[in-house]
């Protein structure tokens, strides 16, 4: 026997699937009905995620069990943003975000450079070795690496030697869009699958749709 | 006043970035200090700046209800459903008819995001698929040497990199080749070469432009020249 | 009408409806494909299965329901993984939407392996800042998340007396729907030599093969053909996990392989017919203008 409210939510989920599935039609108020109420359950349950999960343990819990006030800084800064939807008082939200994203610009800086621009340049340039295919490969990464930066360097006019270079930087570049193409179409079918199989499951044999 | 609101925020990112940099060159307890704290500040004030998204967003909605905008009848939707949701996870008890409270499973918070949230999600993403299939059929074309290629590489990509895409490879003839059997047609082969070298290679020669960008962009926040994190006005 | 100019104005809604059926007829009558497996995804699967027994490893699963039939198959199987090699997890996101998804997959697998939560694994739940909490992690576990996702405080357990930060994990996974394989990359794996993979969107996997290639993922899985091909690893390796029935742990990607196979084709069937006809358009439009 199936829980009541399982029973009654996959029959809602079920509905609300089809009604959002309505817009390949066209935009429908069954549609738009769907969108808004998506809308503000999903706010509602970002409120309550970033309230249990940061606010709470955070801030009131710190105060509260380890008597740590230093979070009260913070929290002000923190209060200072939300008064962005204040016109007088938006200025204050600069204090937060001057600490946030100029403390972060500092603090990445190290990180870019060692653990993903060295590592990746010197992958880039490893010693020739294991056979006739494996070296060919690592001549194509140089070549494509070396004429795709080329492509993107705008401080040169792209005519004779370097326009031939990045001309091939593009043939890598298409390649490289088409691979991802390639892949976003099966990520999307993918999403659709999954839908489809919630709803097929969802009234199958055991299915949590079915009260018969 | 005009210091408070133009020249010391500049001061509070050129020393929290500065500090910030040099700390990862000199390890120490103080240095760890500095990162921990500044790292737990980050994770309250990015929490706080989620919500002020929540909030324009609201304002949004309760503005085009006091306007009577077209459609404003939905707005009371939204509302409605973030009042819901929102007392489902924060009403310090479990709702009549559910047995817990909160965020727990079994409560009417976890109810909701199971049958509501989740649906929603998904197949507002899924509806994708039907127009990136007809965008493919209608505008795909190889046009020019570039978009042949594109077009090239994405259908290898499609075709092998799901199973049918196997059992085309295993039924088409073997040739030899240095000892080694080989298919006309190995898809699986060939959508791995093309991920490995050509698209491996153009991805991360595009990834160095960008941890170049990222370092410059990091550098002119730090020392004052870009500001647009400030806002508009004075 | 001809028909090169009927495919080439065919209505969109005639596409939409071959999708349709397409996925949904292989849903309902499989056809049973068989999957293969790539290198990439078996070199995850190899590193897992190379931890010693009883080690630690950090889960990233940083993705919510849009992404849910991608990788929640993947979350789902790896937890089984694990789990079978008595490995202790440390769970968390760095998503938003993710948490309470990612509450029913730990819930579900470590039911079913009568694993306790604080000894053999932690949800941590979510924190704001990405690399703000990547960076904590290689500090302090216990100090970037005071408490776990149900407020458990988790200085005190068990499994953080012998745990302090990303140091002591013997590896990473992170399965992401964005752009956080990069930080963890640069803020964990790569600062503390930790190794790691990553189980993404088939969207993003292209993007991450330069890391692949680098040496700095072990491997690669990418959209719900990644998940499917673990999922056929971890059935053929420990025949035991639950692939039936509603308590079902792996086996949900492999089930819409068939699907996938079928729109794929469909797909690029439909776009060779199209070139086809835009080209044989074209020479005629070229003719009519030289017989003009």
């Amino acid at each position: 026997m199936i829980p009541i409210g399982e029973l009654i939510g996959t029959w809602i989920a079920v509905g609300l699937t089809l009604m959002m599935f309505s817009f390949i039609y066209r935009d429908n108020p069954a549609f738009k009905f769907g969108e808004h109420l998506y809308l503000g359950i999903s706010v509602g349950y970002y409120v309550n995620i970033q309230y249990w999960n940061v606010i709470y343990p955070l801030v009131i819990q710190a105060m509260k069990q380890q008597h740590n006030y230093w979070v009260l800084i913070p929290t002000v800064l923190g209060i200072f943003i939300l008064l962005r939807v204040v016109p007088s008082l938006g200025w204050l939200s600069r204090m937060a975000f001057a600490l946030y994203i100029g403390g972060f610009a500092g603090y990445s800086i190290p990180y870019i450079v060692h653990s993903l621009l060295l590592p990746q340049l010197s992958q880039t340039l490893q010693p020739y070795s294991g056979g006739f295919g494996p070296v060919v490969n690592q001549v194509i990464i140089l070549v494509a690496v070396f004429s795709t930066l080329v492509y993107f360097f705008f401080s040169l006019e792209h005519r004779k030697t370097v326009g031939a270079i990045s001309r091939l930087g593009i043939v890598f570049i298409m390649v490289s869009f088409g691979a991802s193409f390639g892949y976003t179409v099966m990520g999307r079918i993918s999403l659709l699958i999954g839908r489809f199989q919630f709803i097929l499951e969802s009234f199958a044999e055991g299915g949590r749709a079915r009260f018969w | 006043m005009i210091f408070l609101k133009r020249q010391f925020p500049i001061i509070i990112a050129f020393v929290a970035g500065i500090m910030l940099w040099i700390r990862y060159y000199i390890p120490s307890e103080t240095s760890n200090s500095i990162e921990e704290g500044y790292l737990n500040w980050v994770r309250i004030i990015v929490g706080f700046a989620a919500i002020l998204g929540i909030l324009s967003l609201l304002q949004h909605h309760l503005i085009k209800i006091r306007l009577k905008r077209p459609g404003f009848a939905f707005s009371y939707v939204t509302i409605a459903a973030f009042i819901l949701m929102m007392l489902a996870g924060l009403a310090p008890f479990a709702i009549p008819g559910f047995a817990e409270k909160n965020m727990e499973s079994g409560s009417l918070f976890n109810w909701l995001y199971e049958f509501t949230f989740i649906p929603m999600q998904a197949t507002m993403f899924s509806v994708l698929a039907f127009f990136i299939a007809s965008a493919a059929f209608r505008a795909f074309r190889a046009r020019s040497m570039e978009a042949t290629l594109l077009l090239l590489a994405a259908l290898i990509m499609m075709v092998g990199r799901v199973p049918i895409g196997d059992l085309i490879s295993n039924a088409t003839p073997t040739f030899q080749l240095f000892g080694n059997d080989y298919h006309v047609i190995d898809l699986e082969e060939w959508t791995s070469w093309l991920l490995n070298v050509p698209n491996a290679a153009a991805k991360r020669g595009i990834l160095l432009g960008v941890y170049l960008s990222q370092i410059a962009i990091a550098i002119r926040i730090i020392f004052g020249i870009e500001r647009t994190y400030m806002g508009g006005g004075d | 009408m001809d028909f090169v100019t009927l495919i080439l104005n065919l209505d969109r809604k005639i596409i939409f409806a071959f999708v349709a059926v397409l996925v949904a007829w292989p849903l309902i009558w499989p056809l049973a494909l068989p999957i293969e497996t790539t290198p990439e995804v078996r070199s995850i699967f190899a590193a897992i299965e190379a931890l010693p027994n009883g080690s630690d490893i950090i889960i990233a699963a940083d993705y919510d329901p849009s992404s849910k039939p991608e990788l929640q198959p993947f979350t789902y199987s790896l937890l089984a993984h694990c789990f079978e090699k008595d490995l202790k997890v440390h769970l968390l996101t760095l998503w938003p939407g993710g948490p309470a998804l990612i509450q029913q997959a730990i819930e579900d697998v470590a039911a079913q392996y009568n694993k306790t939560s604080g000894t053999d694994y932690c949800f941590l739940g979510y924190k704001p800042g990405n690399a703000a909490v990547v960076g904590g992690l290689t500090n302090s576990i216990t100090g970037t998340y005071p408490t776990d996702f149900y407020n458990k405080q988790t200085a005190t357990m068990p499994l953080y007396q012998r745990v302090q930060s990303v140091k002591d994990v013997k590896y990473i996974v992170d399965i992401a729907a964005g752009a956080t394989v990069e930080v963890w990359i640069a803020f964990a794996s790569a600062p503390e030599k930790v190794p790691m993979s990553a189980a993404c969107t088939a969207v993003s996997a292209a993007g991450y093969y330069a890391y692949y290639t680098a040496g700095q993922l072990d491997g690669i899985s990418g959209g719900m053909k990644g998940s499917a091909e673990y999922d056929v690893l971890l059935m053929n390796n420990y025949p035991t996990v639950k692939v039936g029935g509603a308590t079902r742990i792996a086996g949900n990607a492999v089930k819409g392989m068939d699907a996938q196979s079928a729109v794929h084709l469909f797909i690029v069937l439909s776009i060779i017919l199209a070139n086809i006809c835009y080209f044989i358009a074209n020479k005629r439009q070229r003719d009519e203008r030289r017989g003009a």
